[in-house]
C-alpha cells in the first residue's frame, strides 16, 4: 500500500475477489427466478413421401405445424427423438414466436425405411442458457399419437 | 521515471486508502447486483462493478494529499561522541 505498484496490486485483486464473488451470488439467484415459458402446438397437416435415400427408398414425412420435437416408439427402438425445427432466441423482445404452417426445418425419416404402423407425440421443448447461472429446461406436449399417414408416392422401381 | 511514480504516502493514508477501495467496490458490487437483479440485465451489473473499481482506483491510486497529512515523526538526531567532548572541552 506504500507506492503506487503496491496500491494498483492490491486494488485490482480485491477487485477481481468481488467480481467472481459478484458472479456467484448472480449464478446462485438465477434458479430462482420465474421463469415459465408457455407454448402450443397444433399439428395441421402431414404428408409421407418416398424418396431414394442412399440406395434404398425411404419414406420422408412432412410436417405442417408449430413444433420442435417429435417423439415416437418403433418396433426396433422404444424412444425415437427427432428434431424437427429448432430456434435461438436471443431477447426479450424476440421470445414470443408466432408460427404458421410451418414445415418441419430438419429431415424426418426413421431409422427402418417405412413410418407405417407408427404414430408420433410433438412436443414443444425449452432450454434456458443463462449468461451466469444453471440451465433449465422443461416441455410443452401438443397432440399425442398421431398416425403417420400412408404416402403419397410409390417407392421408385 | 519509476522513482517519479513511486507515489509514496505515509502510514495513516495507506489505512485510509486499504478502508475506501474495499468499501467502494463492495457496495458497487452490492448495489451492481441489486439494480442489475431488479432490471434483470448481467450487463448492467457489471457495469455498475466496473464503474465503482474505476472510482476506487482513481481515489486510491494518486497521492492525494489526504494521504500524505500524517508525515512519520522521527525521533531527534543523537549527537555522536566527537560532539559531546567537544561542547565540554569549550
Amino acid at each position: 500500500m506504500y507506492s503506487l505498484a503496491q496500491r494498483a496490486n492490491s486494488v485490482f485483486a480485491f477487485a477481481m475477489t468481488v467480481t467472481f464473488g459478484l458472479l456467484a451470488a448472480i449464478a446462485f439467484v438465477t434458479p430462482f427466478l420465474p421463469s415459465l415459458p408457455t407454448a402450443n402446438v397444433d399439428i395441421k397437416n402431414m404428408q409421407v413421401w418416398i424418396y431414394d435415400y442412399g440406395g434404398s427408398s425411404n419414406e420422408f414425412a412432412f410436417v405442417y405445424m408449430d413444433i420442435d420435437a417429435a417423439e415416437y416408439e418403433s418396433k426396433a427402438h422404444d424412444i425415437n427423438q427427432i428434431v424437427l425445427w429448432d430456434s435461438v432466441i436471443r431477447s426479450k423482445e424476440d421470445a414470443n414466436i408466432t408460427l404458421r404452417q410451418l414445415r418441419n426445418k430438419y429431415n424426418f425419416h426413421d431409422i427402418s425405411p417405412s413410418f407405417s404402423g407408427l404414430n408420433a407425440t410433438y412436443s414443444l421443448h425449452w432450454d434456458i442458457m443463462p449468461h451466469v447461472g444453471t440451465l433449465k429446461n422443461g416441455q410443452v406436449k401438443a397432440i399425442t399419437e398421431i398416425n403417420f399417414p400412408a404416402p403419397e408416392n410409390e417407392p421408385a422401381k | 521515471m519509476a522513482d517519479w511514480f513511486e507515489w509514496a504516502i505515509d502510514f495513516e493514508g495507506q489505512k485510509r486508502a486499504e478502508y475506501l477501495y474495499q468499501s467502494i467496490i463492495l457496495a458497487f458490487a452490492l448495489i451492481g447486483f441489486v439494480v442489475g437483479f431488479q432490471l434483470q440485465s448481467l450487463l448492467l451489473s457489471f457495469q455498475i462493478f466496473a464503474g465503482g473499481v474505476a472510482l476506487s482506483a482513481l481515489l486510491v491510486l494518486p497521492p492525494w494529499s489526504f494521504y500524505n497529512s500524517h508525515p512519520v515523526q522521527w525521533l531527534e538526531e543523537k549527537k555522536n561522541t566527537t560532539e559531546i567532548l567537544n561542547e565540554k572541552l569549550t
